[in-house]
């Protein structure tokens, strides 16, 4: 080989190692607050697409083939766990032919497998009870501390993909930390001087999704119309569940975006009682377009039905 | 059949749903085109349509054929599965083929040949050109001097169930995949009184 | 007696499997159990119904699957079931190695499975959205699905669109439903097929199969079987608001220096979502054998029709309950007949979470 041919062919390593190093991760969230979540980690270092859009229920996805493909390609994969994909996930994961990502590769990352989890059921479960969850309650994505404890995971999948880059993930990974502290006290503020004069609680959730989010800041529930996890509540539930609501000073129910409306139209017939109706999720392109936008929504929303204004 | 033969095939399936609304609305339609000139003899027994292949010593009225012959009813069988209900005597020495699930000339399909020879009663069950079985004891006890209504079922898959006088006797099973939806008569020393075709009675 | 002997060895097999494995998965085996249990009934209205006036237990399947190690998965199905006769018959479903890890943007699975062919073959029946299978499907295939011992692989294209290839190749000594042991084929069964997907206006979306199947029998039946199998569905949260699913099919038999059959069927299936966890379906199957004549030669049209409009009660994914009416006119030559009779079906899963696939 000539010198010049070797200097070509030098130059053009040097190009390819340099564009191949500095190509971003690609990673698939299951859902958009993940998705969310690992941008902020993995800032210019990762290129993120979520499988959900933030409208959909979780639970109930389809193995949907585009998301098989979009799993195909992935360098990285975060779910929230905790039985919440369980019914779509691993077939996807399965159907991807992709080892990397599937559980026990080094780019399966289960979000949930660091937060302390809220209402883990004690005793036998089975589905006479409902649509219950038996690792515990999976929505700690609507708390920011709860949240905040995703980090771990999401930040040690990112390294084992991308070692090349630990020092940015893991300052990622404390600014993450720092700024759910950050919209957990700001927030917390909003709903302190409504919530102190209150004794009992303040609410109910239609669906017991809402703990984490209830939790951190001090809210207190007077439990789920649902009377069975995922069961649509009889006429008689409601009217029962209406009046005993009432009896105890409960302000009004909240409810995710996928509840059934008509049912929460009942509900609101039978109690004179106000139902808010609040996103599940980040939704990128309406007005929760980020994690701090969401959460804010979402205490806004308690503060409305509080009987104050947004700050 | 050739890769490209099939893939021509799979670009007209292409239009197969443009066709599902023209076929469901010919559904309807009633009637058979007119028959082509038809170089067999057509006879009935019993109001059911048949044809002759080989007249050989056969003797015919509507309610009986009798002799030495082979015979093929018209109308195709409405299924790949059906049962045969047939009420026949055979002399001494006599037989009767039933020739199932088979083409015009009755050379493929399954064939069962009863067969007497005294008291005795001899059956064979066989399918396509080369599968013969013997099943002869399963109709130990059916009187061949005077036998009682046999129904057969025969089941393109490969399979068939036989009923005397109404008792089921035994199913076998044999290999052969047979398409055919014409059936017909072999007779040799035999009456034929009844020959009727149905719906299976047993679908598995 | 034998047949009493064999179910009631399933059973203690079933239920031993069921007994020991909540507490082997949680010994980080990851063994999961699930079973499907299928009650039908069905009802004549005519004397040319072809009902089998008798409820039965038409299926209760066990299924069985675990990661075997970081490479591969295994996965095994026993059922017992009766074919209409009281009788009770039990039988290997599926059993079969896999792997998704080995090859990249691959799967395979070894042993003997449903073939990876058309739509209903591939799902299990207790989870069809109607009770019993369309004629097409039951003349082509079998009255569950085509089950084989063989190997299959499926590749995903590394294009920006979802589009998956499928290859298998099964001994082939017996086809569909069979009740012998079968011989040695000229050509085992082959099978291809083609997948995509499209998403659709309203959050919905689409997949479209186009499928090959080829074998030639030992007495030298060949065989050839080409089809569509479309799927569309509209959900809102768990709720299937819409379902449209149809496959249209077509095959060749020509028996070796025998008469050539050409037969053509389909079956279309829209359901609507009626509220109350209550659904609304009605199935529309059509089938002809194209090339019918009578023994004159002279063509004969023959064609079967079957309306099935279908109520499902649907509490959760747990658990239905179905009511199907079926409609049967059959004209074949000058001659109709037409059959009624009602179907009603039970269906529950227990144990581990059953996929949602698409």
């Amino acid at each position: 080989m000539t010198f010049s041919k070797r200097l070509w062919f030098l130059a053009l390593s040097v190009f390819t190692i340099q564009a191949y190093a500095s190509s971003p991760v690609k990673v698939v969230t299951s859902t958009t607050d993940l998705a969310w979540a690992v941008k902020e980690i993995g800032g210019a270092h990762v290129e993120v697409q979520s499988l959900l859009k933030g409208t959909e229920n979780p639970h109930f996805v389809d193995a949907i083939p585009e998301f098989i493909r979009l799993v195909s390609e992935a360098q990285a994969v975060v779910i929230v766990g905790l039985d919440l994909e369980i019914g779509w996930m691993p077939k996807v994961l399965t159907r991807s032919g992709n080892a990397q990502v599937q559980p026990g590769g080094k780019g399966y990352c289960e979000a949930g497998r660091a937060v302390h989890v809220l209402e883990k059921p004690t005793g036998d479960v089975d589905r006479s009870m409902g649509d219950v969850h038996p690792s515990g309650n999976p929505h700690f994505w609507l708390s920011p501390k709860a949240f905040a404890q995703a980090a771990g995971p999401i930040a040690q999948t990112l390294i084992a993909v991308d070692p090349a880059h630990t020092a940015d993930y893991q300052v990622g990974a404390r600014r993450f930390t720092e700024l759910m502290e950050e919209i957990r006290k700001k927030n917390a503020a909003k709903l302190h001087s409504l919530i102190a004069s209150i004794s009992g609680p303040v609410l109910m959730e239609y669906h017991k999704e809402f703990a984490y989010f209830l939790e951190t800041y001090g809210l207190r529930s007077f439990g789920s119309v649902e009377e069975k996890p995922g069961v649509a509540p009889s006429a008689g539930r409601l009217a029962e569940v209406a009046l005993a609501a009432k009896g105890a000073g409960v302000r009004f129910v909240l409810a995710g975006e996928t509840a059934p409306k008509k049912t929460l139209e009942k509900f609101t017939e039978l109690s004179a009682m106000p139902v808010a109706v609040v996103p599940m999720s980040v939704q990128p392109h309406a007005k929760v377009k980020d994690y701090p936008a969401f959460q804010e929504y979402l205490v806004d929303t308690v503060a409305k039905q509080l009987g104050s204004r947004t700050l | 059949m050739s890769f490209q033969a099939n893939l021509f095939r799979l670009r007209g399936m292409g239009s197969g749903l443009l066709l599902v609304a023209g076929l469901l609305l010919m559904a309807g339609c009633g009637g058979s085109p007119k028959s082509s000139q038809n170089p067999i003899d057509v006879y009935r027994l019993n109001g059911i349509e048949y044809g002759v292949l080989d007249k050989g010593s056969l003797d015919f009225s509507d309610t009986r054929i009798s002799g030495k012959g082979t015979l093929i009813f018209k109308d195709p069988a409405k299924s790949d599965d059906n049962n045969y209900a047939l009420t026949f005597s055979l002399e001494e020495g006599g037989s009767l083929t039933l020739v199932a699930n088979s083409d015009a000339k009755l050379a493929e399909g399954v064939r069962y040949t009863f067969s007497r020879t005294g008291s005795r009663l001899k059956v064979v069950l066989s399918a396509g050109a080369s599968e013969t079985y013997d099943v002869s004891e399963t109709f130990a006890a059916v009187p061949a001097s005077s036998l009682p209504l046999m129904e057969i079922d025969v089941h393109g898959h490969g399979h068939s169930i036989v009923w005397a006088a109404g008792n089921k006797l035994d199913e076998f099973a044999f290999t052969t995949r047979v398409t055919g939806r014409l059936w017909g008569l072999r007779l040799d020393k035999a009456t034929v009184t009844q020959a009727k075709i149905g719906k299976a009675k047993e679908e598995h | 007696m034998e047949n009493t002997r064999s179910l009631y060895f399933f059973l203690f097999i079933a239920l031993a499997l069921a007994y020991v494995s909540a507490p082997a998965a949680s010994d980080g085996s990851g063994l999961k159990t699930s079973v499907g249990l299928d009650v039908v009934g069905q009802a004549g209205l005519n004397s040319t119904s072809g009902a089998s006036d008798r409820l039965d237990v038409r299926e209760f399947e066990v299924m069985l699957y675990a990661p075997a190690d970081h490479l591969f998965d295994g996965m095994g199905s026993i059922a017992a079931h009766y074919e209409g006769t009281g009788i009770p018959q039990v039988e290997l479903h599926e059993a079969y190695l896999g792997s998704s890890k080995l090859i990249p943007r691959s799967r395979f699975r070894a042993g003997q499975y449903f073939l990876g062919i058309g739509r209903l073959n591939q799902v299990h029946r207790h989870d069809w959205p109607f009770i019993s299978a369309p004629k097409v499907h039951k003349e082509f295939f079998d009255a569950e699905a085509l089950l084989d011992t063989g190997i299959e692989y499926s590749y995903l294209l590394p294009i920006p669109h979802f589009l998956e290839v499928t290859a298998g190749v099964t001994n082939g000594f017996v086809y569909g439903h069979d009740h012998s042991a079968g011989s040695r084929p000229l050509v085992p069964t082959n099978y291809l097929r083609t997948v995509t997907y499209f998403s659709l206006p309203w959050d919905g979306g689409t997949q479209i199969g186009l499928n090959y199947l080829g074998r030639r029998g030992g007495e030298g039946t060949q065989r050839t079987i080409l089809g569509v199998d479309l799927t569309a569905k509209w959900k809102e949260g768990a709720l299937l608001n819409f379902l449209l699913q149809s496959e249209i099919w077509y095959r060749v038999l020509t028996p070796k220096g025998g008469t050539t059959q050409k037969a053509f069927g389909l079956y279309l299936y829209p359901q609507y979502y009626l509220g109350e966890n209550l659904f609304l379906g009605l199935r529309v199957d059509y089938y002809s054998v194209l090339n019918l004549t009578d023994a004159f030669g002279s063509p004969v049209k023959s064609v079967e029709l079957n309306f099935v409009p279908t109520v499902t009660y649907r509490p959760s994914e747990f658990s239905s309950i179905r009511l199907a009416y079926n409609l049967k006119p059959e004209f074949q030559g000058g001659a109709s007949t037409t059959g009624h009779h009602l179907e009603l079906q039970g269906v529950i899963v227990l144990g581990a979470h059953p996929a949602h696939d698409f």
